[in-house]
């Protein structure tokens, strides 16, 4: 229960502490939304959905509470639900939904508070279509309209009610990838003008980081890590969020040993060993020796170079490319974690591999071809000691 | 290199332009054979009229009432069952409640019932001594054996086509487009009649003209509610029984007539999906 304290401190934007239960699911949100935007990261499947529903009045909770602008939307103990159309919430669901009976202007004008007067309500609809880059629009049927078209229809017509807070749900889904890039940063600029609390649901990441400056990070109806976007990608605490936060691999250890200043991790697989900082050792990793833990790895920040030049005072590991493959822009090599044997092969068995990414450039000066043995530079924020999480659960996502 | 199975090998000789495929031609031979037997009759009894005594046998004062009877109740049927009926398909298609399957199931009764044990059924609870029709009678109103009594009979008949139909049409609305429009500030009565219904228009409309068709050429029941005032399909009874088919054939002529009449108009408001909209 928030107290007294944190319910004044979060007057500005949208609070949300609430479980519901659908069926055999189970959804436990604990999120804010200050004014900007705010992603809410999670694969499918994770209750990001729901959530907005909830929000929006179209879902009950059972229990916790809903506050936007410290106000109570719905409060279960207080036996508090307020209707959907007394939220002043604008969602805007996944396909959209515009009205496929009205006129573009219709659909629009259909929130307006002044819509029963003809003139100042079609004064209105033109605004709001010039503001999302439709100007006039008003007479098209939205069945004639691009995907594009359509989504800055449903935000304006949600705009056109005057919310106190924007919901969307996977804005870019029903768009294809060229016009999804060109409508992203239309709708960023939208969002942010209005100065709304936005929740902004997508299971991409890089959508996530394009849009949102908050994140929050949904897993198996639960929120696992909530906060601004770079600190939440910066500091995931298992294994599982790493990967959903974009980071490219998680090693199995084989020992790890508290030591001054951090922890001494030895990989399974190649035996290599390497001391993790105290500050990139996630929660519960320091303290339980017994909790098993993992070591995530952020390729991009990983400083590649030749075996055999100069040597680093960075902690680094070693390892064998494997091979390399261009992917549009970006060059992957494929590098396996250990040494080279003497018949000039891969490294050890068994030991882990990771794609590393390269720009074209990048690749060219390095001058690294398969077979090559390198050093991996862990640069700050490179590696991190995650909790493992338990095999059943990841493996169902 | 993926091989595509279905195209021809090299060399196989190529196949005439039309690929006539014999499944093809069973579908259409059984969808023709049932249209035969559809409009066959219809033909028959065109081809049976006695063309030179039809204007006499319109003229009958009492075929005009009949057809008057018939067509009146009929229209009041309808707006009955619009005013009950479509609420009731709404209710069907978007809440959850208890015994909802039961509810959905009981709809179907009087379409398999015999029309003649549903004017039983009614007549137990609207005639002079069941336990509705002794309240109104008590108040100097019939329930049988009038045009509400003919109204009562047709609706039970007849109430199914529409709440079936608009209910399926319902079901195809978007529950997203309500949700939104929820959201946007309107009440469950305002989404209803501003989204729900336009939406459902069209699939309700065609429901609620099967109901005005069933209405109007419903005997079964309507005559043993109602034997009086004539409705059309019982004076086609009648006239069958008392004078023989020649009799009877130009009434069938009228019923088809009005039928006709009917189903062309409701395609007619069926055919345009206009986009209406307060603002231009």
């Amino acid at each position: 229960m928030p107290s007294e304290l944190t319910i004044s401190t979060e007057q500005e934007g949208l609070r949300a502490d609430f479980e519901l239960t659908r069926g055999a699911f189970r959804l436990g949100a604990h999120l804010s939304a200050p004014p900007g935007i705010t992603a809410l990261l999670g694969p499918s499947g994770a209750g990001k959905t729901l959530t907005l529903q909830a929000i929006a009045g179209l879902a009950s909770i059972q229990r916790g509470a809903i506050h936007l602008h410290g106000r109570a939307l719905a409060d279960a103990q207080a036996g508090l639900a307020l209707a959907p159309q007394l939220r002043r919430v604008g969602y805007v669901p996944q396909s959209y939904a515009l009205f496929p009976h009205l006129s573009v202007g219709a659909n629009i004008a259909y929130g307006l508070a002044q819509r029963r007067d003809r003139d100042s309500a079609a004064k209105r609809v033109a605004e709001l279509l010039r503001l999302v880059r439709l100007p006039g629009y008003e007479a098209r049927a939205p069945r004639r309209l691009s995907g594009g078209e359509a989504q800055r229809v449903a935000l304006a017509r949600a705009l056109a009610a005057q919310p106190e807070a924007l919901l969307l749900d996977e804005p870019f889904s029903a768009l294809d990838a060229p016009t999804r890039a060109a409508v992203r940063d239309d709708l960023r600029e939208i969002a942010l003008a209005s100065g709304l609390p936005t929740l902004l649901v997508t299971h991409d990441l890089n959508e996530a980081l394009a849009l949102a400056n908050r994140l929050a990070l949904v897993v198996a109806g639960r929120v696992i890590a909530e906060g601004a976007a770079q600190e939440v990608t910066a500091h995931p605490a298992t294994a599982l969020a790493a990967r959903l936060l974009g980071w490219g691999a998680a090693l199995d250890l084989a020992r790890r040993e508290r030591v001054a200043g951090g922890v001494c991790v030895t990989l399974a697989g190649c035996g290599q060993s390497l001391l993790i900082a105290e500050q990139d050792c996630a929660e519960g990793t320091l303290a339980s020796q017994d909790a098993p833990a993992r070591l995530a790895l952020r390729p991009e920040r990983l400083r590649v170079a030749h075996a055999a030049s100069q040597p680093t005072d960075e902690p680094a590991l070693r390892g064998v490319i494997r091979s390399v493959t261009e992917a549009g822009p970006l060059w992957s090599a494929l590098i396996a974690l250990g040494r080279r044997d003497a018949s000039g092969e891969q490294g050890d068995a068994g030991g882990a591999t990771l794609a590393a990414p390269f720009s074209a450039r990048e690749w060219q000066a390095l001058g690294l071809a398969p077979g090559d043995a390198v050093t991996l530079a862990l640069t700050a924020g490179a590696a991190r000691l995650v909790a493992a999480d338990e095999a059943g659960r990841e493996a169902a996502l | 290199m993926m091989v595509d199975q279905r195209a021809p090998a090299a060399g196989a000789p190529a196949r005439g332009r039309r690929n006539i495929e014999p499944g093809a031609v069973t579908l259409w031979l059984l969808a023709a054979l049932a249209l035969v037997y559809l409009i066959a009759p219809l033909v028959e009894l065109l081809l049976a009229e006695p063309w030179p005594q039809v204007p006499a046998a319109l003229g009958d004062p009492l075929a005009l009432d009949a057809t008057r009877v018939s067509a009146l109740a009929a229209t009041i049927t309808t707006a009955l069952v619009a005013l009950g009926g479509v609420p009731l398909a709404y209710a069907l298609a978007r809440w959850r409640f208890p015994l909802r399957p039961l509810v959905t199931g009981l709809i179907f009764v009087p379409l398999v019932f015999p029309a003649v044990v549903s004017g039983i059924a009614q007549l137990l609870v609207y005639g002079p001594y069941g336990p509705v029709g002794a309240f109104f009678a008590a108040h100097g109103v019939e329930l049988s054996d009038s045009l509400a009594g003919v109204v009562l009979a047709q609706s039970f008949v007849a109430a199914p086509f529409a709440v079936v139909a608009a209910r399926s049409a319902f079901e195809a609305v978007d529950p997203q487009t309500e949700s939104v429009a929820q959201t946007l500030g309107a009440s469950h009565w305002r989404v209803f009649w501003t989204i729900s219904l336009p939406q459902a228009w069209s699939g309700a409309l065609a429901g609620l003209a099967l109901t005005w068709l069933r209405a109007f050429g419903e005997f079964g029941a309507t005559a043993v509610m109602a034997y009086h005032p004539y409705t059309l399909p019982v004076y086609v009874y009648v006239q069958l029984t008392g004078l023989g088919t020649p009799a009877a054939l130009p009434l069938a002529l009228v019923a088809l007539l009005v039928c006709a009449i009917v189903i062309a108009i409701t395609l007619l408001l069926t055919r345009h999906t206009r986009l209406p909209g307060g603002l231009p």
